[in-house]
């Protein structure tokens, strides 16, 4: 157990009627750290956000926050404070009302909460919305509101429960960064729970991937990326390109006889991977190493991107998104090259297979 | 399912996945209903069969059963009590599903103006329909100064007449709007998209009525017009005022044996009571078995559990 | 158009019944064959208002077995209403079947029943054994209107107000009761015009003493003075539409009302 950890949950387990729902999670978040748990919808993560919050009772396991253990704690004496999809925000009360609503539990005063709402009201950006009916706001200020009446009360953790996923996309992006702005201005660590992994890699400083009712791999969004720890995490953060191989080291045997090089030393059968944009296409061999002759099979413009389809000699297939300017037609031959640092492998014989996850991907 | 996909349906729970205290808060409810009505149907059974009462030495006997099985006068009443339960709740349901249907595409105003009738109690439509369809009433008045009719007896008898049309009368105006109000509820919880959808597919009005929006009603009208058999077999006064003078219907044949002075026709009121009871209980088993046999099975009612 | 028309007719129709009732409530000798009376009189009403008048007593009885029996359906039924509309737990169907047996089936044998035990308890023929017994029609109505209310309620609401610092009994008087209360307003009302309305329970164990206005409307009709009749009944309307009109928006609460329709 590292001494830096903030909030440490240690062992958490739940089960429901018998089927287990969170195994044995152990999950560390620093002071001040925004923190994403990403996971397929039934994953496990909103029960893990609710074991957090106390809202139900775990198995086993404990939570530690701030060096203070959680264990038989209730929801309102747990110092975090929860943001739920749909904002929910009271609509017996006024915008003012919902956001001093915390306040007034703690038994601040009136005139202190309402000047604290008002100025919460502001770092949101709805200033004068503060006598406004929930039912009058849309769907992106009732969660600005929300977000408000949560970080008013200072809470020591701040969870997140998807909370852009209610919003239309444009919506989207505004409030990723007034969260982001407002975690930065106050220092809040965040918990927040997200099925979209664009959302977490955005949002989050390190994200924990969860399958299953498990974390399968806790780091930051570059690394799982880059540097996934099987083929199911690869393919859920949009991993398509996987090859068989013999890793020596630094080198990669194909079956094809084909060898490659790469900067991740491994060792025994291995599934290579490495992502579509990391791929380089050539005219000509320019550089001798990491340089596969290849037939374009299919080409796919996607406004941003060109989507190609590549196929080696020894039946070897690929996807690799290049610049729009990159001109290939279908039929047409190359050479790609696949960079040492960015080719990966893990053991193939770890892999689990998990078709829920590519389900997801698809859907 | 997946045990990922089950719980999935594990929605924002705040505190609720414990099913004891599910059972400590239907507690309260649930023994006073228990105890009143279950506790007064026991206690009725033992004094119909002599075990507990006034009279009779404690012993069990059955005869108060055979008296009242063995009455004419029973079986003239259930069969009229069958007849005016079942006629006034198929009519009803008909008319407040049109009536339901009318109402959906009218203002607020119209659906509340058809609903003032609920509030008002059965005694005071009783006085009005008998204020109304005597034959000294307000419409036997208007037909004669409109001529039509001469004198007051040449006005149809219709209260306390052999066809119990008064009483019919009466339920239907009660009960109609009681159960407009119910499948008008249901009616606006059905998406109108899936009417919408139905047409795109070719339906006209009339099969869209029949295929969709029917068997998306057949719940509520299941369960209005069960609420409403069971009152209108078990009224008392609507019958004792406004119906025919013989026979008459089964409850008042219970209240006459009851306030019998011969306590002994004590234990036959009960009896008749009790068998009451069984015969609304396995006439609304009936309906809801032969209603569709979903909400038979997912009620865990009578034998299949 | 022809649907305007239609509905204005049927609601005519309805409306039908009162207008006799209304106009003898003020008539004096008004017999067969006249349409209109030809007196009018205000002697009825004076009847039905004046000191310690038995209207006035019925009325007053009426109102407190109404408000007490439906304070205690409300206490049963809100936590009840709570188990059956978001819990899930076996033998539910069987406690929704149980609990709406008292209005589907005749309460004649049950009531023959109870009378016996309330007479050796002392309690035939009082205001407590009537209040007792009005709540066989309004627990289940009331349950059965807020089951239905809180199967609409997030309880997202709830988890949320924990997390922001309120305990179980915070969460209960600042939010959940605030949310439900359009609701509750219509279980109360049902709850109320039953227990206001009813007639059959009070007759057998208020043992003639217990003079609520439905008792007092029957003597009345079995007597011969319609213009008394018509204005007891009259006045038996009027707490009934003032508390209708009072909570005509909730009855639009098609969550609550639907409730009755999924029994």
């Amino acid at each position: 157990m590292s001494e830096l950890a903030y909030c440490a949950i240690q062992n958490l387990t739940k089960r429901f009627r018998g089927v287990p729902a969170v195994g044995d999670l152990w999950l560390e978040i620093r002071r001040g750290e925004r923190l994403a748990l990403l996971g397929p919808s039934g994953c496990g993560k909103s029960t893990t956000l609710q074991l957090i919050a106390g809202l139900l009772a775990p198995d086993s396991g404990q939570i530690v926050l701030n060096g203070r253990s959680l264990v038989g704690v209730p929801p309102e004496r747990r110092e975090m404070a929860l943001v739920l999809q749909r904002g929910l925000l009271f609509p017996h009360l006024s915008v003012g009302e919902n956001v001093a609503f915390g306040l007034k539990l703690r038994g601040v005063n009136r005139a202190e909460r309402e000047a604290q709402a008002l100025a919460m009201l502001a770092q949101v950006q709805l200033s004068g919305f503060e006598n406004r009916r929930p039912a009058e706001l849309s769907g992106g200020q009732a969660q600005r509101v929300a977000l408000a009446r949560s970080l008013v009360i200072r809470p020591k953790l701040l969870l997140l429960d998807e909370p852009l996923s209610a919003l239309d996309a444009n919506l989207r992006s505004d409030m990723q960064n007034l969260i982001l702005q407002l975690q930065a201005e106050t220092g809040v660590t965040m918990l927040v729970v997200t099925h979209d992994q664009s959302e977490a890699v955005v949002m989050a400083h390190r994200i924990a991937l969860m399958f299953d009712g498990c974390l399968r791999q806790v780091d930051t969004p570059e690394a799982l990326y880059q540097q996934p720890s099987d083929a199911t995490v690869a393919r859920f953060f949009g991993g398509v390109n996987f090859f068989e191989a013999i890793a020596e080291q630094h080198c990669l045997r194909l079956s094809g006889g084909n060898r490659l090089t790469t900067d991740h030393p491994q060792h025994g059968p291995v599934q290579v991977t490495i992502r579509p944009e990391r791929i380089h296409l050539l005219a000509e061999p320019i550089c001798g190493i990491n340089l596969l002759p290849v037939t374009i099979t299919q080409s796919r413009f996607t406004g941003t991107q060109r989507h190609l389809a590549l196929k080696t000699p020894t039946g070897l297939e690929l996807q690799a998104w290049v610049p729009p300017g990159q001109s290939f037609t279908v039929g047409e031959s190359a050479f790609a090259h696949l960079p040492a640092d960015a080719l990966w492998s893990f053991p193939s014989a770890n892999e689990p297979s998990l078709p829920d996850a590519v389900a997801i991907r698809g859907g | 399912m997946t045990p990922a996909a089950r719980l999935k349906n594990a929605r924002w729970a705040g505190l609720r996945d414990v099913s004891w205290r599910a059972y400590l808060l239907v507690l309260p409810a649930l023994s006073l209903v228990l105890l009143l009505f279950g506790g007064g149907l026991g206690l009725a059974f033992l004094q119909s069969v002599g075990l507990l009462g006034l009279t009779g030495d404690g012993s069990l006997s059955l005869a108060a059963y055979g008296e009242a099985l063995g009455s004419s006068q029973f079986w003239r009443s259930l069969g009229l009590s069958l007849y005016i339960a079942l006629t006034t709740t198929a009519l009803s349901t008909v008319l407040s599903i049109g009536l339901a249907l009318l109402l959906r595409g009218a203002g607020r105003w119209a659906s509340f103006a058809c609903q003032l009738t609920l509030p008002i109690p059965h005694l005071v439509g009783i006085a009005g329909i008998l204020l109304l369809l005597s034959p000294s009433g307000l419409i036997s008045r208007l037909l004669y100064t409109l001529g039509w009719i001469s004198t007051d007896q040449d006005f149809p008898l219709l209260v306390n007449d052999p066809a119990n049309i008064g009483v019919m009368t009466h339920f239907l105006w009660k009960e109609i709007p009681f159960m407009t109000l119910i499948l008008l509820a249901v009616l606006r919880g059905i998406r109108p998209e899936l009417a919408m959808q139905a047409r795109a597919l070719g339906a006209s009005p009339w099969q869209c009525f029949w295929q969709v929006t029917l068997p998306l009603l057949q719940p509520g009208i299941v369960s209005a017009s069960l609420i409403v058999f069971g009152f209108i077999f078990g009224n008392f006064e609507v019958p004792f005022l406004l119906g025919s003078t013989y026979p008459r219907t089964l409850p008042i044949l219970v209240y006459q044996a009851f306030t019998n002075v011969d306590l002994n026709q004590r234990s036959v009121a009960i009896a008749l009571g009790l068998l009451l009871s069984l015969i609304s209980i396995s006439l609304i088993a009936l309906y809801l078995w032969l209603g569709s046999g979903q909400p038979f099975r997912r009620r865990n009612f009578g034998g299949q559990r | 158009m022809i649907r305007r028309t239609l509905l204005i007719l049927i609601i005519a129709t309805l409306f039908l019944p009162f207008l006799p009732l209304l106009v003898w409530s003020v008539a004096q000798g008004w017999y067969f064959p006249q349409l209109v009376p030809q007196q009018g009189t205000g002697a009825h009403w004076a009847a039905v208002v004046a000191p310690g008048s038995r209207v006035l007593q019925g009325f007053g009885q009426s109102l407190v077995i109404a408000a007490l029996s439906t304070a205690l359906a409300l206490a049963v039924g809100l936590p009840a209403g709570r188990a059956l509309g978001l819990m899930a737990f076996p033998g539910k169907g069987a406690i929704k079947l149980v609990l709406l047996l008292p209005i589907i089936v005749s309460p004649l044998a049950t009531l023959m029943g109870i009378q016996f035990v309330l007479i050796r308890l002392g309690l035939n023929g009082t205001l407590a054994g009537v209040v007792l017994v009005h709540l066989l029609p309004t627990i289940p109505y009331m349950t059965l209107v807020l089951s239905s209310v809180y199967a609409n309620f997030d309880t997202g609401y709830e988890a949320q107000a924990r997390s922001l610092g309120a305990t179980p009994t915070q969460v209960l008087w600042q939010v959940t009761l605030p949310l439900i209360a359009p609701g509750i307003v219509v279980g109360a009302l049902f709850a109320f015009l039953i227990s206001w309305n009813e007639f059959l329970l009070t007759f057998f164990v208020g043992g003639g003493r217990v003079l609520t206005l439905p008792m007092i409307l029957f003597t009345s009709l079995q007597g011969g003075n319609q213009g008394l009749t018509a204005a007891i009944a009259v006045t038996s309307v009027i707490p009934a539409l003032i508390f209708l009109l009072f909570s005509s928006r909730a009855l639009q609460d098609d969550a609550a009302i639907g409730g009755l329709g999924d029994v």
